[in-house]
């Protein structure tokens, strides 16, 4: 820490003798009006006002401030001057999260240190050191999540107003939402979620979320770092972001997200295969509409093959492509592994006409947003096609059922519980209408020299 | 010290250089010119490995910028037309974090500072806030933190943009003593007449090429381009000159002559003394640096006849 200059120039710009003052007396202040306003009484009331001022500068501010780090250097033009430093990628990384957001830790902690003091006679010790990191370790993933988007979003465009900031910082808050739940509905008072069953065996829910939260806050800053070696012009391969993915795979097959007694009557290996595929198309949509795919990077593919440098292709080829084939084999793995007819609830669904038809729809809507994205360059492509997939799934469906046109919904929404012909029919010839155009705009765009 | 080898660049929609190929010899200060969109900035910046080319290398020392991007920016700087410096830090602290953002040792950091801020006339200032500077000292402090780690190249996008009179010749003085400490420079600018002072050679760029490339007078380590006039025509000159050592291409005009020579003052002098002793009348002589502008336009505007010869 004492060698990162990165780390010691956010210390210079982000503590004066002034501001060094001013945040514990400010707290201070506030807490001792809410105690003399609470009778004098340390207990679980003053704890949450504690830990409410907490989020307010951790979470609200310090996702903010980490959001922005990378984009005002950007805006203010000495982004080109740390890119070209001897500072590594992972010092970058590490600074640019902790450094950016010192400000809002050094008050942070001072509010821990109010919420322990409030239950410190009411909670055991370790009890409120779980909770207590289950905090930290959301504030530390709301900051790294805002500041990975806010990375993302830099490899696409270099113009960034307080509309875009704002954006990050909200992705960067959703992260945080599990520390938030806790802090407006308690995690002890309600029996039924106590323990979490993951891979059949049962664990405390609060040591499961610390464990679960930690490892997540790790992988966040591995983002962070592969994005920044990207920005250093350093060359990633797939391979860190293959092995998130299966990690996420694995570890989401494992749990059991409702509880037993509402838990479908689903066979338990296909509960856990649906739920990791479940997982798996998240992901593919993640990555399809946040890494950059213009003509430029196809051109550059088509390059590398007429080169036969299969190195650089793997390297350069969008992570979206190995979704693709990670989806294919495990819509082949679900196959076997899960019935045929599963009936879920009130439903009876044919599992592996579902399977088929979702992988033909992440098909289908990555044909899209390649098409949009190579026919024509715009940085607010990925927003547009979000909207387009987002429409295709809701309204036009919903819109086209009012209008007693239930069939014609099958090109919008799977029809798991139909005929196969009517659950993979149309979408399949969408998929086949969308990859011919595709093809057509590959040749005129991308096959040229 | 830079090759550019059949570089291509593209924006998501156009291509901003086309197959560019130069060199950039040791020790010299070479001049950037091009109209705006010409490609400048884009080619900079590709040579500095900010941008990644389409295909083409760029090799520092024999090094692939865009294999070994940290290796090569170790002994790199740029600095950028439109730049940045932290406002609420001071002058001090800005060039302290470059220093040691550029791997300068602990126990040096202080004195490469307070050289560099010699160096840029910013000693006074140290301490005070970088916000709190003028155009023209923000300017200086920006190339104080380029140079701040002793960089065996310097690249400056347009680095006398918004300087006064007095500060760009004090920026040409650094930029010539630079070069004589060992530093090889590139600049691009607008301003022709700014970079006539000191540049020694030149890159002509339009449309995202190079469409000349030149040498405007010698580096400590290479031939210079000499010119004799004379005080009456000589028949026999061109025959003269080229039978002297160290001299190569010669054009002789009807009282001038011009010619690459290679050697030292001694050797100068020597040719001198042969020259008058082959009966030579010799007026003067000089290094015959080419007006920047004169070889710019005649350049620029032979390229755009050739660009609208429909044979071509």
């Amino acid at each position: 820490m004492r060698g990162n200059p990165e780390f010691i120039r956010n210390l210079w710009q982000e503590f004066s003798l002034h501001r060094l003052i001013m945040m514990p007396a400010v707290i201070g202040i506030l807490f001792l009006l809410i105690y003399l306003i609470h009778d004098s009484t340390l207990d679980g009331w003053t704890a949450k006002w504690a830990i409410l001022i907490y989020c307010v500068i951790v979470y609200f501010r310090g996702t903010r401030l980490a959001s922005e780090s990378v984009v005002l250097e950007i805006n203010a033009k000495t982004w080109d001057t740390q890119r070209m430093s001897s500072i590594g990628p992972w010092s970058m990384a590490w600074a640019k999260l902790f450094g950016s957001t010192i400000y809002a830790w050094y008050g942070g902690l001072i509010c821990l240190g109010l919420y322990w003091m409030s239950y410190i006679e009411i909670i055991p010790d370790n009890r409120i050191f779980k909770l207590v990191l289950i905090y930290i370790v959301c504030g530390v993933i709301a900051h790294a999540t805002g500041l990975l988007v806010s990375m993302l979003a830099i490899q696409k465009r270099r113009d960034f107003g307080r509309l875009q900031i704002t954006f990050y910082q909200i992705v960067g808050l959703m992260a945080a939402v599990p520390g938030l739940y806790i802090l407006l509905f308690g995690i002890a008072d309600d029996e039924t979620y106590k323990v979490l069953v993951w891979y059949d065996t049962v664990f405390p829910l609060i040591d499961f979320m610390v464990v679960t939260l930690l490892i997540y806050a790790v992988w966040a800053l591995v983002g962070i770092w592969r994005l920044m070696r990207a920005e250093l012009q350093m060359v990633n391969g797939p391979w860190v972001w293959l092995l998130f993915v299966i990690f996420s795979v694995g570890v989401s097959a494992g749990v059991r997200f409702l509880h037993p007694d509402i838990a479908p009557a689903m066979p338990a290996i296909s509960l856990k295969a649906a739920t990791g595929y479940v997982i798996l198309v998240i992901l593919t949509y993640i990555i399809l509409l946040s890494e950059p795919k213009g003509p430029i990077l196809f051109r550059r593919l088509r390059r590398y093959v007429r080169l036969a440098d299969w190195g650089s292709l793997i390297n350069a080829m969008p992570r979206t492509i190995w979704m693709i084939v990670l989806l294919l084999l495990s819509t082949v793995v679900l196959l076997r592994l899960s019935e045929t007819r599963i009936a879920w609830l009130q439903w009876e669904v044919n599992f592996h006409f579902a399977a088929v038809a979702t992988f033909l729809f992440v098909l289908r809507d990555v044909g899209i947003v390649y098409l949009l994205n190579i026919l024509r360059y715009s940085p607010r492509n990925d927003m547009t096609a979000f909207v387009y997939i987002l429409l295709s799934y809701t309204v036009i469906p919903v819109t086209l059922s009012a209008m007693g046109i239930e069939f014609v919904t099958a090109l919008f929404v799977p029809h798991w519980n139909s005929s196969g012909a009517l659950t993979i029919g149309p979408v399949l010839a969408e998929v086949i209408v969308i990859y011919v155009l595709l093809w057509r705009v590959w040749i005129k765009k991308v096959a040229i020299d | 010290m830079i090759d550019v080898k059949n570089l291509i660049f593209e924006y998501p929609t156009k291509r901003a250089l086309h197959d560019i190929n130069c060199t950039i010899e040791k020790g010299s200060i070479t001049a950037l010119v091009g109209p705006n969109g010409a490609g400048k900035t884009t080619l900079i910046r590709c040579i500095v490995g900010l941008h990644g080319p389409f295909s083409g290398q760029v090799f520092f020392d024999g090094m692939d910028v865009h294999e070994h991007p940290r290796e090569c920016h170790r002994r790199m700087a740029y600095l950028s037309d439109f730049f940045g410096v932290y406002d609420q830090l001071s002058v001090r602290q800005c060039l302290s974090y470059t220093a040691r953002a550029y791997d300068v040792a602990a126990i040096k950091v202080q004195s490469v500072v307070e050289s560099a801020a010699e160096r840029l006339g910013l000693t006074d200032r140290l301490h005070e806030k970088s916000g709190a500077l003028s155009r023209g000292l923000r300017q200086r402090l920006a190339i104080a933190q380029a140079i701040v780690h002793e960089p065996e190249f310097l690249v400056l996008d347009e680095p006398a943009s918004g300087l006064d009179p007095e500060a760009r010749h004090s920026l040409s003085e650094l930029l010539v003593n630079l070069r004589d400490g060992g530093m090889t420079l590139l600049v691009s600018s607008h301003i022709l007449a700014e970079l006539e002072g000191y540049c020694t050679d030149m890159l002509i760029m339009r449309e995202g090429r190079i469409i000349d490339s030149r040498q405007l007078a010698g580096t400590a380590t290479q031939s210079r381009r000499l010119r004799l006039d004379l005080a009456l025509t000589t028949a026999r000159l061109s025959t003269l000159l080229e039978a002297q050592a160290g001299v190569s291409q010669v054009t002789v005009d009807d009282m001038t002559a011009t010619f690459l020579f290679e050697g030292d003052l001694s050797a100068r002098h020597e040719l001198l003394r042969n020259l008058i002793e082959d009966g030579v009348a010799i007026a003067g002589l000089s290094e015959d640096r080419v007006a920047l502008q004169d070889a710019y336009i005649a350049q620029v505007h032979e390229y755009d006849t050739e660009s609208k010869d429909p044979v071509r």
